[in-house]
């Protein structure tokens, strides 16, 4: 059972590629392609941060009773990213291929390791629990799939 | 037990960093070995000098840095909690310093005082170790291949240097001198059990995670290791037998068999580089193909050495030099890299509002200069294996090498300190 690890990585991968796309065309020096793929990366981002934070962690912390564990550590990491696509922008705006390329690596190892807790033990943990409870369960799972579908099309 | 995870276990600085700063000493000591006595090192694998300098690279610089970097990456990637850190790792990281220095001068002054020293000092290192992460290791509720890996890796790290300090009790006399064909065991449990297993299971993690790349498959992940621990404990017990006790048998299965997982876990890795999602070539991205280009190399010489292709002689030194500079080093350097400047910047993160990119500390140029100098440095050291005389311009680069990783991590340090102590001013 590890429907929610095996899409929530997917999609994982899916905002990397929106990512590398955005760090290139800045390498490149091309902003307004930068322009146009940062929005991109940042809606997928965003939207997968919001899932997150208004569907899954709130399941898991209902199912487990434990608010102050690893969701709240995700949930401050998520803030962190958020800033740092701040800087992005800033870089963007002022066309600064040095400071793009320094927020760029900041957030793509931040990103980067914070998935991998994900990958590795949050999200096994949360198809091993919730997945106990079928019918929520599907329901839950709806509402992701549902959810980062309209991101990726929007 | 899953509720209790809260993935805040991240040790303090001071537990990570004691094992980073200390490491280049080490690599210092080793180049320095090799300027004042190359060509000893160089003439043959069995010298003491050549002895000295392969265990200030092993039990010197690799272990510290793998040990530095298993305590950080413990708690964080594998769930596993790890038993008072910070008095863990002051012991540990004593144990080892001591032991590492006092294994070269054992070696260089045959000194049975200075054996049984280094045996005592880096089996307690190795001991206090396990018995601090081995609850959290096994009771992780983290899935995976990597974890796998880690706890056969620890596995291979005890029996390590379990052969080793048998091997220091032949050597200082306590012990007959047939024990001392077990040396071929501890290799093979060194660098293709702890080393190599470690090397794959943070691969499965940080090669996707950092160039970009897909997954390794899952079978592989699973299927490798798995390899690499069967050929260990076959070849152990064909060594076990009468027959295969100084018959060679033992020593052949283990070249190939390890040759064969280099070649396939070098092959799959640059397979997987050439398919990188991320445009960008970093160091560490270079860093990780040198290492991977040497592995090849180190498997087509094991091969040869194994199946009587290539005369013995010679190949003792060129394989040391691409396995512990070509592979070994590469990755620990690229790795390094990345993970100083994100801890570093994990810590600021908590005190100052805005703290400058990990990338400032620790810059681009200067991974790309010490890339530059290493690579300058791996083939000067290819070259004294085949002129011993050239050996004084490797030293020389190995130990400017250890000099340019110490001020590097430096560096990303007096960075810090200055916007720890001064938060109001904001850096760029």
């Amino acid at each position: 059972m590890d429907r929610l690890t095996h899409f929530m990585q997917h999609h994982h991968g899916h905002c990397d590629e929106a990512f590398a796309t955005a760090e290139a065309d800045a390498h490149r020096g091309d902003w307004s392609a930068c322009a146009a793929s940062l929005a991109r990366f940042r809606a997928d981002l965003l939207g997968h941060l919001a899932v997150e934070e208004e569907r899954i962690f709130p399941a898991f912390e209902a199912s487990t009773g434990n608010t102050a564990g690893p969701t709240r550590v995700m949930r401050s990491e998520h803030e962190e990213m958020r800033e740092l696509l701040g800087w992005l922008d800033e870089a963007l705006a002022g066309r600064n291929a040095v400071a793009f390329a320094d927020a760029a690596e900041t957030l793509l190892i931040l990103l980067q390791q914070h998935n991998m807790k994900e990958e590795n033990i949050l999200y096994p943990m949360c198809d091993r629990i919730l997945g106990g409870d079928e019918v929520a369960f599907k329901q839950l799972m709806g509402e992701v799939e549902q959810a980062l579908m309209e991101v990726a099309h929007g | 037990m899953a509720a209790e995870l809260s993935f805040e276990q991240a040790p303090p600085l001071s537990v990570p960093l004691r094992f980073f700063f200390t490491a280049p000493l080490f690599v210092l000591a080793a180049g320095l070995l090799l300027v004042l006595r190359g060509e000893a090192v160089f003439a043959s694998r069995w010298t003491p000098e050549a002895l000295a300098a392969t265990h200030l690279l092993t039990a010197g610089t690799m272990l510290q840095i793998m040990l530095g970097a298993l305590f950080q990456v413990l708690p964080v990637a594998a769930g596993a909690n790890v038993v008072q850190p910070r008095l863990l790792a002051g012991l540990v990281h004593l144990a080892l310093s001591a032991g590492g220095a006092a294994l070269a001068c054992a070696f260089l002054w045959s000194d049975a005082l200075f054996f049984h020293l280094a045996a005592g000092l880096l089996g307690l290192a190795v001991a206090a170790l396990v018995l601090g992460v081995s609850a959290g290791l096994w009771r992780t509720p983290a899935l995976g291949a990597t974890v796998w890996g880690l706890r056969g890796a620890m596995l291979a790290l005890v029996v390590t240097v379990g052969l080793g300090a048998a091997l220091a009790l032949v050597r200082s006399g306590d012990l007959g001198g047939g024990w001392m064909a077990l040396s071929t065991l501890h290799q093979a449990w060194g660098l293709g059990g702890w080393a190599g297993l470690l090397l794959v299971a943070v691969a499965w993690l940080v090669v996707p995670m950092f160039l970009l790349t897909p997954s390794y498959p899952l079978l592989f992940t699973r299927g490798l290791p798995a390899a690499i621990g069967a050929v260990l404990i076959i070849g152990s017990l064909v060594m076990a037998t009468p027959a295969g006790w100084g018959g060679g048998w033992a020593e052949r299965l283990l070249a190939i068999g390890l040759a064969l997982a280099a070649a396939a876990f070098a092959w799959a890795t640059l397979a997987l580089q050439r398919r990188r999602r991320r445009k960008i070539t970093d160091a560490c991205f270079r860093f990780w193909r040198l290492a991977m280009l040497a592995l090849m190399l180190v498997a087509g010489l094991l091969a040869a050495s194994a199946t009587g292709l290539a005369p013995d002689a010679g190949l003792g030194p060129q394989l040391g030099v691409l396995a512990l500079a070509g592979v070994f080093l590469s990755v620990m350097l690229g790795m390094l890299y990345k993970i100083v400047p994100f801890i570093l910047w994990l810590h600021l993160r908590r005190k100052v509002n805005r703290p400058p990119a990990m990338t400032r500390l620790i810059t681009e140029e200067r991974q790309l200069l010490h890339y530059r100098l290493h690579l300058a440095n791996l083939l000067a050291l290819l070259l004294a294996t085949l002129w011993p005389p050239t050996a004084v311009a490797g030293g020389l680069l190995l130990a400017a090498s250890g000099g340019l990783l110490l001020a590097n991590l430096a560096g990303a340090l007096r960075a810090y300190l200055a916007v720890e102590q001064a938060p109001a001013v904001a850096l760029p």
